[in-house]
């Protein structure tokens, strides 16, 4: 528990990443909600799912964010403080987890609240969520969950702040989109990665058969997360301290 | 009582510690010196659980580190000067250490003042200079009040008065029957600062002593000038000396005493223009130690 005291401390206390982060989701999804609400009209059909998707947006913070919390005390060279005050290095990996988990659910929470609170004031009576609409959220909630575990675990891996930030931004936005470009026509291995199956668990709509399900595709992707939280676990334990 | 046994590590192919084994005594300043990449910070790093060793181990007070309970309030290091997150504050830093060892937020106030940062602590540490850096750092390691001090290199960047104030820092600290270990590669340093000098050179054991016995362990030589220089040294040479022309034509004078010389070139009715006894600095000791390596 004071581990993740003093994890959310080091956050509070060195404001500007975190303070940037959210200002940045904030403006996205404020303007993405805006723009939305502005041109829906009374026929839009998904208007509801699409807002709710649009507070799903940070997915892609919780991910930063668990690959920051682990990699800024290797960065900082602050991880051999770290260890020093808790040399068991499990207590130290577990800390972060309850954090990144903790500041994921409360960033997406407040992603999700900006963007329906938009689409209520702009649209009112309009603007209707179903429990369809409120299960969506629930489950972009649990993938935000998840991208900050394994956004922490490939943190945990790699042990460099830009070199897991670069990796994660080539492997989702490039490597995962050229995969699925060839896999869906080849090898049909598309929808097993692990940004497909993230984004399959937590979609409004349903896919086409061939994929895995809404369950399968969750606990695939949960796999994922824990996957590398226990490679990274296993790094942090092995590897030396070289700063 | 820090002890170390048969230590060993190697990154590669290249062997960073090699058998060492010493111990640490408490209520003393030990100094742990050797040029830069002899394997201090290695060792230390091996003694603090932040590196696994090959072989051999490292215990603090019978445990090894990742066993201690409350590690912060048992042993304070300090292991290099940039580890600090540069947005952070002083004080901020301190609180988060002190939050992750359950110690009271106002030990990190009486920290600041032993080390007389108070002014600076709501700085960030990004503006700090090196020296307020050490001191940062000598705070951190305080701040569990520990019975064992760990501190790498931590004259480095402090001017002379600094280097004072922390000699009577880790002085006052020893004094209270704290175990203090303090690395460098200075030896002027280590003369100030410790009472007893553990020395390696590449990752192997070199010499323990006290820094009195090491500078007692010092050569003496005489150094004698004499336009009969030749004789001289024959004459002395038949008393057992050995003997070393320096450049200028003097000599340097082992195993027989000054007046022993001035015996000798009264007796025979030679000439000196100078005879002086010269006693070498550890530093000159420790080249002699580490077989003539400079230690910078």
């Amino acid at each position: 528990m004071r581990l993740v005291y003093a994890e959310l401390l080091k956050i509070r206390t060195a404001p500007w990443t975190t303070a940037t982060l959210l200002l940045v989701l904030l403006a996205i999804v404020g303007l993405g909600a805006a723009g939305t609400s502005s041109d829906a009209s009374g026929s839009v059909l998904s208007l509801e799912s699409d807002i709710v998707d649009i507070g799903g947006i940070a997915t892609i913070f919780t991910l930063i964010l668990g690959i920051l919390i682990v990699t800024w005390d290797y960065r900082h060279g602050t991880i051999t403080q770290t260890f020093l005050a808790a040399p068991r290095r499990e207590r130290v990996i577990v800390a972060k987890v309850v954090t990144a988990v903790g500041l994921a659910v409360l960033l997406t929470a407040i992603a999700l609240g900006l963007a329906i609170g938009i689409a209520e004031i702009w649209l009112g009576d309009q603007f209707q969520l179903t429990d369809e609409n409120w299960q969506h959220a629930g489950r972009i909630m649990l993938a935000a969950v998840l991208w900050a575990v394994l956004g922490l675990g490939l943190g945990a891996t790699l042990q460099t702040q830009v070199g897991a930030l670069i990796s994660a931004i080539v492997w989702f936005l490039v490597l995962e989109l050229v995969l699925v470009g060839l896999g869906s026509k080849i090898w049909n291995i598309d929808k097993y990665l692990p940004g497909e199956a993230l984004r399959e668990f937590s979609s409004s709509g349903q896919f086409e058969e061939e994929r895995l399900g809404r369950t399968a595709a969750g606990l695939l992707a949960a796999g994922y997360a824990f996957g590398f939280a226990a490679l990274g676990t296993l790094s942090v334990l092995r590897r030396d301290v070289t700063q | 009582m820090i002890e170390v046994e048969r230590l060993s590590k190697r990154y590669g192919s290249t062997v960073a510690v090699d058998d060492l084994s010493f111990r640490v005594a408490p209520a003393r300043v030990t100094g742990f010196l050797g040029p830069n990449g002899a394997g201090k910070t290695t060792t230390l790093k091996m003694i603090l659980g932040l590196a696994r060793p090959a072989s051999g181990s490292a215990t603090i007070a019978g445990h090894v580190y990742r066993d201690l309970q409350d590690p912060m309030r048992r042993v304070g290091a300090v292991l290099e000067t940039s580890n600090y997150h540069p947005g952070r504050s002083g004080r901020n830093h301190l609180r988060v250490l002190a939050a992750s060892s359950g110690i009271p937020a106002s030990r990190v106030e009486e920290v600041l003042e032993l080390v007389a940062m108070k002014d600076s602590a709501k700085r960030r540490v990004k503006g700090y200079s090196l020296g307020m850096r050490q001191r940062l750092g000598l705070a951190a390691a305080l701040l569990g009040d520990p019975e064992v001090l760990v501190l790498d290199e931590p004259a480095n960047g402090l001017d002379p008065a600094g280097i004072r104030w922390l000699r009577d820092l880790l002085r006052s600290l020893a004094g209270q029957g704290r175990t203090v270990f303090v690395s460098s590669h200075l030896l002027a340093e280590m003369e100030q600062i410790a009472d007893d000098v553990i020395v390696i050179h590449r990752g192997k054991f070199v010499a323990q002593a006290s820094t009195a016995e090491l500078a007692a362990r010092a050569t003496t030589r005489v150094r004698v000038r004499s336009p009969q220089a030749d004789r001289l040294g024959e004459l002395l040479g038949a008393q057992g000396a050995s003997i070393e022309t320096l450049e200028g034509g003097a000599l340097a004078v082992r195993e027989v005493s000054a007046e022993q010389i001035g015996e000798v070139a009264a007796a025979n009715a030679i000439v000196l223009h100078e005879l002086a006894a010269e006693t070498a600095t550890l530093e000159e000791t420790f080249l002699e130690l580490t077989g003539g390596e400079t230690t910078s």
